[in-house]
């Protein structure tokens, strides 16, 4: 198996380990054994030792995981599953043994650009984004989760900057889904090819704003480490977080209490839980959930709910239980993929908001 | 079993427990055979696979599970249960294939009962999101092992598990109200309401601690309790194990602590030290006292007093502190033994006029006979008439066979040396791990003509033997 010595290491470290048995949003979900962290490094490093074959169904269990770095977070010794994870996905890509469902979700990256193939944008999206000027400063990157199953969430973006006075613009044509081809290869050609791409289309703009967290963490961690991502790229907390503090928006504080659901790509793997407390904290009151920030728990995946529908509604039905018991009457979201689970899950009373479409409501 | 049987019992359990609940796939059998027993985990690092189970059900309920055992009794077909597979005794390994019941389905919590100071859960559920959801309440389960974060109700209860603040709040057993049990014939059966009660033996200790070999414990009520209004901790260097023994007794005579935790020399010396800092010689010892303010200001004066009787060297709150911080660090790769290096715990339990002896015994009969093997302890688990060792061996990978069949001899032979010395100076053949596949052989010279009665129990509930056969010595 073509995987790098650290992360044999690695799942040496883990197949004995069963420390972060709790902290899993799928295995939660599923009750599987299979999808611990200690069970995934079992299976490959049986397959190291020739005790196991790497076939479709090792690989298959390669992807009941979100990449959400939970497991990570909370090894106090430094072991970082999600790293084995990643590197065996594309070792079973180049060995042929991906489940179909996977190589269905490679095929629409390549012929269309995103996982979901062929989708007809959202009409109204699509005249939106037609209406914005060809060139600007800024950039803002919708990302294939927000066009293809949120356009909502995209058009209260892009009507947020415009009430801030943005000069920006959103790409027509955005580049291949990088975010997706990490998620789904890792580090193979398609996937820094596709961050190359990006990078290209990004040059003209100062500044590029990444609507969802998980595009914003693929770009700024990977494409930054491979060297293939230059721009400037922000997330959209981080910028709203900017335009507050530039007066460039002024929203009224209200005693709204938002429950925040952190995006555990951006709080975990780039490090800031504090752009989403900061803007709620100009709009209204803060609600903590027990195991949030950093520590968040993962509430939804848009391109796992593409082929674990079932598992993705009961980590969105556990994350709003938690979210319920903590007193949540509006919960707050930073990408797609959670917005929609959360959104399926909330009981009568309780309503799920992206962080745009609470800050509009403030203005 | 021929394909075509085979085929039609698998037929059945799909309908019992829904086919996607029901694996027969080689990813779910290998994350199903090993646990965090040595022997197989040496017997996967050495690229061999163990025994699997034909099949892995996961029931959602106590009916789905009553239908799974009535299915298996008719084929006779053994049924191990698995929680979330942290045990250390082999004890969910299933040894003689069959069918394996993966309980993490039942983990819904049913009801928080703040007038009754419990929570109503599946056993399914992970301890740790047991006290989430108390502390989202402002209470506490007070069940805090080294494996509360990956292990289920279920699985402490099966083998009698214990936590680190046990000497105020108790173990496990003492922790449930009401249980929900389902027999090998797949009857439902509840245990009385209440624990406490003279209505003949108590069916929960029945249950508790028959590791899966008398029937499933579905449904469990899990006491909480309030908070403490204060929580102190004070660290302890004693001359040697002799006072550190005499001063803990005089002391639970007099309150109860909830953390006692007594460190031979060469635990000090060695991960004391790494993890805690601890840097002088001698037997460390922490103790945190908690509850009413009041209360914890009162009985430091005492444990100081009583301490300062023994010579103990008062080391100040620091050491405590940490050491709370870091309680489950230890237990991470990279500071836990791990292969190539053989290890095992083999704690023993004995009241206080045989403990240390038992200590010493145990020292000098494993370094004796296996000077390859290194013998370090601490003594946990602390009650008002006796105390438990949790007493280690490790060999260096450089001295363990490379043979998977001579490293597994020498493994059992420590094991059998240490558990006999405990045993033939008082002591119990084990106080929170359980027995398993690892010492069933042993529980015979614990318990000698008294095992008949774990013999009735098991012949007349589980006649077919279908039980998770080849543990608990049944």
């Amino acid at each position: 198996m073509q995987v790098s010595q650290k992360s044999k290491e690695t799942f040496d470290a883990c197949r004995f380990c069963w420390m972060c048995h709790h902290i899993c949003p799928i295995g939660n979900a599923t009750g599987h054994e299979r999808n611990t962290a200690r069970a995934r490094a079992l299976s490959l490093s049986l397959v190291e030792r020739g005790g196991l074959a790497l076939d479709e169904e090792v690989s298959s269990n390669l992807y009941e995981c979100a990449l959400c770095s939970g497991c990570a977070h909370d090894c106090i010794t430094g072991w970082d599953p999600t790293k084995f994870t990643k590197e065996s996905r594309l070792a079973a890509a180049l060995e042929g043994v991906l489940p179909p469902y996977i190589n269905t979700l490679l095929d629409n990256l390549a012929d269309y650009g995103t996982p979901y193939g062929q989708v007809e944008e959202n009409a109204e999206l699509s005249k939106a984004i037609a209406a914005l000027p060809k060139t600007a400063d800024v950039l803002l990157f919708l990302g294939a989760d927000a066009r293809a199953l949120y356009p909502a969430g995209a058009l209260n973006a892009i009507a947020l900057l415009k009430a801030a006075g943005v000069s920006f613009t959103v790409l027509q044509d955005e580049p291949t889904d990088a975010y997706a081809s990490n998620f789904l290869i890792g580090a193979a050609e398609e996937t820094r090819a596709a961050m190359k791409r990006a990078s290209e289309a990004f040059a003209p703009f100062q500044t590029v704003v990444c609507y969802d967290g998980t595009d914003a963490a693929a770009f700024l961690r990977e494409g930054k480490e491979w060297g293939v991502v230059n721009a400037h790229i922000v997330t959209f907390p981080a910028y709203v977080v900017s335009l507050i503090k530039d007066g460039k928006l002024a929203p009224k504080k209200g005693s709204t209490a938002y429950t925040i659901q952190d995006c555990a790509y951006i709080a975990r793997e780039l490090d800031d839980d504090t752009s989403i407390r900061t803007v709620i904290d100009a709009i209204g009151e803060r609600r903590e959930m027990l195991v949030s920030g950093k520590a968040t728990m993962l509430g939804g995946q848009a391109l796992m709910a593409t082929y674990m529908a079932d598992v993705i509604a009961k980590v969105g039905a556990r994350r709003m239980r938690e979210a319920v018991i903590a007193g949540a009457e509006v919960v707050v979201t930073e990408n797609v993929g959670e917005y929609l689970a959360l959104s399926a899950a909330a009981p009568q009373g309780v309503k799920v908001v992206t962080l745009e479409e609470a800050v509009l409501s403030c203005l | 079993m021929t394909d075509f049987l085979f085929t039609m019992v698998l037929s059945e359990l799909e309908d019992a427990v829904g086919r996607e609940n029901c694996s027969t796939r080689e990813i779910d059998k290998v994350a199903h055979s090993v646990d965090y027993f040595w022997l197989s985990r040496m017997w996967a690092d050495r690229g061999y696979r163990m025994p699997e189970a034909d099949v892995v059900v996961s029931p959602k309920d106590a009916k789905e599970t009553s239908a799974v055992l009535k299915i298996a009794n008719y084929y006779k077909i053994p049924v191990v249960v698995w929680g979330a597979g942290g045990g250390t005794q082999g004890g969910a390994i299933p040894v003689a294939g069959g069918i394996v019941l993966d309980t993490k389905r039942m983990n819904a919590i049913h009801d928080f009962n703040e007038q009754g100071m419990y929570i109503e859960c599946g056993t399914g559920a992970i301890y740790k999101h047991l006290e989430w959801e108390a502390n989202q309440r402002g209470y506490a389960t007070m069940h805090y092992p080294s494996s509360l974060t990956c292990s289920t109700v279920g699985g402490f209860l099966a083998h009698r598990g214990i936590g680190v603040s046990s000497t105020k709040y108790g173990k496990i057993d003492d922790m449930v109200l009401q249980m929900e049990v389902v027999l090998p014939n797949g009857d439902i059966i509840y245990t009385s309401p209440a624990p406490k009660h003279a209505a003949g033996p108590d069916l929960n200790q029945i249950f508790i601690g028959s590791e899966g070999t008398l029937g499933v414990i579905t449904k469990a009520q899990m006491r909480i309790f309030e908070q403490p209004e204060s929580r102190k901790f004070r660290g302890f260097l004693f001359h040697n194990m002799t006072d550190a023994f005499n001063a803990g007794r005089e002391l639970l005579q007099k309150f109860k602590p909830s953390v006692m935790r007594l460190y031979d020399e060469a635990e000090t010396s060695s991960l004391i030290k790494k993890i805690v800092g601890v840097a002088k010689p001698g037997a460390f010892m922490n103790i945190a006292i908690e509850g009413v303010a009041e209360l914890v200001e009162v009985e430091e004066k005492i444990l100081l007093s009583t301490f300062a009787k023994y010579g103990a060297e008062d080391l100040g709150s620091e050491y405590g502190e940490k050491w709370w911080k870091e309680k489950i660090t230890f237990f991470y790769p990279g500071n836990m033994m791990d292969l190539p290096q053989m290890f095992g715990t083999m704690d023993s339990i004995a009241p206080y006029g045989k403990i240390e002896k038992i200590y010493w015994e145990m020292k000098k009969a494993i370094e004796t006979n296996f000077p390859q093997a290194k013998f370090i302890a601490h003594f946990s688990h602390w009650y008002e008439w006796g105390a438990m060792i949790y007493d280690r061996f490790i060999v260096e990978g450089k001295d363990v066979p490379t043979d998977p069949h001579e490293a597994l001899r020498l493994h059992n032979d420590i094991w059998n040396l240490g558990v006999r010395t405990a045993i033939q100076h008082g002591g119990v053949v084990n106080d929170h791990h359980g027995v398993g596949i690892k010492l069933g052989r042993l529980m015979k010279e614990q318990y000698g003509s008294a095992m008949q009665v774990f013999y009735g129990l098991k012949k007349e509930l589980d006649p077919n033997g279908i039980m998770n056969p080849f543990k608990l010595g049944l």
